[in-house]
């Protein structure tokens, strides 16, 4: 819990001289898709649910990632987040998403980020961040890869 | 509404347990593997429905989509807000293709308190063959709630 909460600060702090994409036009150069239902129950921290990769032939891209996820049977009501990786750091931090629902009621979000990146090969996952043991549910992804 | 709901949450546990004694990727029938895909068209549309929808599954938007491929994926993101629900039971947007919900339509949140509103995007992705396929989304709401803004965007790739 501690950890999550200076991620994002820290994340803020890297951010300001980081990676992420001025707004200005992209070309879509590649899109992944990907989406399942693990339905399996995560133990508490970060648990990687998928990984994809992708080539940028130019001297810059940007990818632009969408998630969403859907958690539920939650064993407490704190904060969860899903978190975007590109070449295994983190887009945003991970803000949270909502308290956890209680009651063994079920929740869904998206998450929406974009990170640039140089020449070569990269690889892009997502985490979901649960506080405490919680089963994870339907997801899907959408990473365009762009230029620049 | 409890069967409703019983039949949600057992249908999804059942498209699970089919997948994975199947050997089958964790996705659904119609999920797609992590490949690349390039983008055709776009489709876009947007409403505000403004009305209270009765418990049950409602279609809120549908069309016809063109496959001009021998495959295509639809990438569907759906946004739609709620409010003035009667009670706190949990809503979802259901994404369809072809009559077929693309992942079971997870719950989203516990409607919202009288007198407030709740936005969530849903996203799927659907693999097809060539042709026309129907496209539509739903809103499922578990009592009487009123339904207002909402927005598409269907991806159309290849493969």
């Amino acid at each position: 819990m501690f950890a999550h909460r200076l991620f994002p600060l820290a994340a803020a702090a890297i951010l300001a001289c980081s990676p992420a994409g001025a707004t200005a036009s992209h070309k879509v150069v590649n899109t992944i898709l990907d989406s399942g239902n693990t339905g399996q129950t995560l133990s508490s921290g970060y648990t990687t649910m998928e990984t994809a990769g992708s080539r940028c032939t130019s001297s810059t891209c940007t990818v632009s990632m969408q998630v969403m996820a859907s958690v539920g049977k939650a064993t407490c009501t704190s904060e969860w987040a899903i978190v975007g990786l590109v070449d295994g750091n983190s887009v945003d931090g991970g803000p949270d998403q909502s308290d956890l629902p209680s009651n063994g009621k079920y929740q869904t979000r998206t998450w929406q980020g974009q990170y640039t990146v140089s020449n070569g090969n990269h690889t892009f996952a997502f985490q979901i961040y649960v506080p405490c043991s919680t089963n994870a549910y339907q997801w899907s992804v959408n990473y365009m890869l762009t230029t620049p | 509404m409890g069967v409703e709901m019983n039949w949600r949450t057992t249908a999804s546990l059942i498209a699970g347990a089919i997948m994975a004694a199947s050997g089958m990727n964790d996705g659904w029938a119609h999920g797609v593997a992590a490949v690349s895909h390039t983008i055709k068209r776009v489709v876009l549309q947007a409403g505000n429905v403004n009305r209270t929808l009765p418990s049950g599954y409602t279609t809120i938007e549908h069309r016809d989509v063109w496959c001009g491929y021998m495959t295509c994926t639809f990438a569907m993101s759906i946004m739609a807000n709620v409010g003035e629900a009667t009670c706190k039971g949990e809503w979802a947007i259901v994404g369809l293709v072809d009559g077929n919900s693309v992942d079971g339509g997870p719950l989203l949140e516990a409607l919202p308190n009288a007198g407030n509103t709740q936005t969530h995007t849903w996203q799927g992705i659907y693999a097809v063959d060539e042709g026309y396929h129907n496209v539509q989304f739903q809103l499922y709401l578990p009592c009487s709630a009123n339904a207002n803004q909402w927005s598409v965007r269907y991806l159309v790739t290849t493969p």
